[in-house]
């Protein structure tokens, strides 16, 4: 028995210590910046983003923000999908965008503070401020970028010498990624979509009947407004103190992008809905003298109609621009 | 409880301390103790069903004094009962809303309109498991190859020991029982590869079972619209991620067992390296077969009846087997597709061509005689296995309609592999998780309870377990029931 208790002691010894190495390893960020270089430039190379673009993929956004460390840009976007292209159209010189899909708290929280620790300077920034940024999530697309996960990744980083487009879709087979699996195929055309690494997928370009399809479904399960019956004060207290926070160091933005006009006809009686202009008062409230904000969760403010959306709460890349132009970004 | 759990991270230890180190010095203390443990255990999960489970222990300990009378009559009358009960309880909770409904459609097909209630219940985990371990006890004492047990404890400690209550083993009376009667002492090297049981076992689970669960789960929900090679991938995932789940458990509990100084019988012997069906069935759950053979196959008259009583004998056990998983067709049609698998080895009598050795027994690698043979029973344990994994027969059927008509439509899907297909990363994933298991099975192979040992250098199998305890750490959380837990 002696023996036995010995043998099980050290070799749980040896595993507690090799398990917290790997514990404090990958506590920190091991994309590193000869990581991030090979995979932007692959992304780059591949047409698969662009530095002002959105990207979903938070690991992408993750060397993004690496590979561009201690850089200067105009104006930085922090926000979910629904900052989708908005450097390009709303013709903002030197942006950097670092939307991700239905982006929560956490996530915006996550960016913001990898930019800061990574040095990145700008003279604007723009939150895009969501209801799943004060909700919980129906969604679960947040990756702990702290993980084994990402440990995985940063080996085949370092032993990927070329990446290719189908390297960077399908880097790693993560849970939240396989989710999607299900789902892949069931689209019109499997070569406008092009799936990240976390699981999310970008959608180039969607058919006249998916579109119209996506709508009335969002209308009627109301997507990732599902858990929206009441606003998280924790979280809308801990988004409105991160961007109170950044008021001092530069000009500082809110977008809250319109949803499809649909919504507010046939669920205007839904308590999900009629939250979304409790969010955007209490938003107001609380920054309209400080800082600006531009959009309104309600189509009606720049008359926005159908024509306008990619789906349900997808602007246009026009629009997104309309959107823009129609308030000056900067303070 | 489950095994892949936190909790039983922190049962097991505490179990294990208090039996050597408390209850070491009494038999009586040391059964009482595993009793209490195995309670919690399967409290854990439903305080009601424990219930249940007690009252059967309690109903069986009693009926086998009256099994066990010499008068005849008694003895044969009180098998009945007992048979009848433990099979009654089992039929209400897993099988009478299938009979229901079978009855309603019959009638319904008829013309004849019929409403008999269905029942709204839970089917109590390991149900199957810890009834076939009471009825084999009632057997055995039938046909006096075990006398019945007069301390209570000890026959509660045959029917709920914890590491095989909930999905086997399923034990014999006379192989587990004269062990709980005898006091057990300590043993370093069984305890030793007890824990490198459980090791290996949590790692086919934990890292194996569960990441394939999530390709295949994603396939065969969506399988209309898969091409045939990713439903091909999804078919293979799906044998191994079986195998992984199942045998893990079972390493898991003999392992635990092991611990607590307990030989459990065996369940697996590297089934995919089987050269037949037959040999295959002797490498898969070897416990359940093994009961089947013996308890109704032997009973029906087994092979010595002449061939047409062993066709009839084999189609039985099979279709009796799919059954016995689940209450549903397609589990009986995967029994059906076994038996007619079975079929020409019985015709040719070379059912028991592999009953000894094991493939390749004195060489590294197999011949090519014997890798096609291993293929092909591979091949089709597969396609059977679709019958096992799909809802239903019909969805089983359109999944393989699905493969053979995307193959027409589009074969050459398959030569430019794996790229150009709905997900790529499927065969990656499936190569990654399976290669391992694969080649450690292969090493292992001649003997599934002494896992490790051909590996000589300490330093290098103390590497392989601080490995394989890593990737079970960084796996770990998901917390995925097994497989065989609803049966």
């Amino acid at each position: 028995m002696k023996r036995f208790v010995i043998n099980t002691a050290l070799y749980l010894s040896i595993f507690l210590v090799i398990s917290l190495y790997f514990y404090f390893a990958t506590k920190h960020n091991l994309i590193t910046d000869f990581t991030a270089k090979k995979f932007v430039q692959a992304f780059n190379q591949n047409n698969l983003v662009q530095k002002d673009e959105m990207c979903e993929d938070r690991r992408a956004v993750y060397e993004n923000i690496v590979f561009h460390k201690n850089q200067h840009f105009n104006t930085v976007f922090i926000g979910s999908s629904r900052i989708m292209q908005l450097g390009k159209y709303t013709q903002i010189k030197n942006a950097l965008n670092l939307g991700m899909s239905g982006a929560n708290f956490y996530d915006i929280q996550y960016v913001y503070q990898s930019v800061k620790a990574n040095n990145i300077h700008y003279d604007t920034l723009v939150f895009d401020i969501n209801p799943w940024t004060v909700c919980a999530s129906v969604e679960n697309r947040q990756i702990q970028f702290n993980n084994f996960e990402i440990f995985k990744l940063f080996l085949k980083d370092v032993f990927t010498f070329n990446y290719s487009k189908k390297d960077i879709q399908y880097a790693l087979s993560t849970k939240e990624h396989t989710f999607y699996f299900a789902n892949f195929s069931d689209v019109e055309n499997t070569n406008n979509f092009i799936k990240f690494t976390d699981g999310s997928i970008k959608q180039i370009s969607l058919g006249p009947n998916k579109r119209k399809g996506r709508i009335t479904t969002f209308c009627k399960d109301l997507y990732l407004l599902k858990k929206f019956y009441a606003i998280d004060t924790v979280l809308f207290n801990k988004t409105k103190n991160l961007i109170e926070s950044e008021i001092s160091n530069a000009a500082v933005c809110i977008v809250l992008s319109p949803f499809h006009p649909s919504l507010f006809k046939e669920r205007k009686s839904d308590i999900r809905v009629k939250n979304l202009s409790v969010l955007e008062k209490m938003i107001r409230k609380e920054f309209n003298t400080k800082i600006n904000i531009i959009g309104s969760f309600n189509p009606s403010y720049l008359n926005l109609t159908d024509s306008n959306f990619v789906d349900g709460f997808h602007l246009t890349e026009q629009s997104v621009g309309r959107l823009y132009r129609n308030k000056s970004i900067s303070k | 409880m489950l095994f892949n759990s936190f909790e039983f991270l922190i049962f097991l230890p505490i179990v294990f301390s208090i039996y050597w180190f408390l209850a070491n010095k009494s038999l009586n203390l040391q059964n009482g103790l595993v009793l209490i443990a195995s309670y919690l255990f399967y409290g854990w999960w439903s305080w009601p069903f424990l219930l249940l489970l007690f009252g059967n222990t309690l109903l069986d300990y009693f009926l086998v004094f009256l099994v066990a009378s010499e008068n005849e009559k008694t003895a044969k009358w009180s098998l009945r009962i007992g048979v009848f009960i433990n099979l009654g309880i089992l039929g209400v909770y897993k099988y009478y809303n299938f009979f229901v409904e079978q009855f309603q459609m019959a009638f319904n097909s008829l013309g004849v309109h019929t409403s008999l209630p269905i029942l709204k219940l839970a089917l109590p985990i390991g149900i199957s498991f810890y009834t076939f371990h009471g009825l084999s006890y009632v057997f055995d004492v039938y046909k006096k190859q075990q006398k019945p047990v007069t301390n209570f404890i000890d026959y509660a400690v045959f029917v709920s020991f914890f590491p095989l209550l909930v999905a086997g083993p399923i034990e014999r009376a006379n192989h587990l029982l004269p062990q709980i009667q005898k006091t057990r002492k300590f043993n370093y090297n069984q305890s030793v590869q007890g824990l490198r049981l459980i090791l290996w076992g949590m790692f086919k689970k934990v890292v194996i079972a569960d990441s394939l669960a999530i390709i295949v789960n994603a396939i065969y929900a969506n399988y209309t619209n898969q091409d045939a090679y990713t439903l091909i991938i999804g078919a293979f995932a799906f044998s191994f991620q079986i195998y992984g789940d199942f045998s893990g458990y079972s390493d898991i509990a003999l392992g635990t067992a092991k611990l607590f100084g307990f030989e459990l019988l065996s369940n697996f012997k590297f089934p995919y390296f089987s050269r037949d069906i037959a040999e295959f069935w002797r490498r898969w759950h070897i416990s359940l077969s093994s009961w089947f053979r013996d308890y109704l196959y032997i009973p029906l008259g087994g092979s010595k009846l002449g061939k047409l009583i062993s066709i009839r004998n084999t189609f039985i056990i099979f279709l009796v087997s799919g059954f016995w998983h689940g209450a549903s067709w397609n589990f009986i049609a995967w029994g059906f597709i076994h038996a007619l698998g079975f079929l020409p080895l019985l015709l040719l009598n070379r059912n028991r061509k592999f009953v000894t050795n094991v493939v390749a027994e004195n060489n590294w690698y197999p011949s090519i005689k014997e890798t096609f043979q291993m293929i092909s029973t591979f091949l089709f344990v597969t396609l059977a296995w679709i019958f096992f994994r799909a809802e239903n027969i019909s969805k089983a059927i359109g999944y393989i309609k699905k493969i053979i008509s995307n193959t027409i439509q589009n074969p050459s899907q398959f030569l430019n592999l794996p790229g150009g297909h709905s997900d790529p990363l499927a065969l990656q994933s499936v190569i990654y998780y399976v290669i391992p298991m694969v080649v450690f099975d292969w090493i292992f192979r001649r003997n599934e309870r002494e896992l490790f040992t051909t590996v000589k250098m300490n330093v290098l199998r103390w590497l392989l377990y601080v490995i394989i305890g890593l990737f079970v750490l960084f796996f770990f959380g998901t917390k995925s029931s097994f497989i065989y837990f609803q049966f």
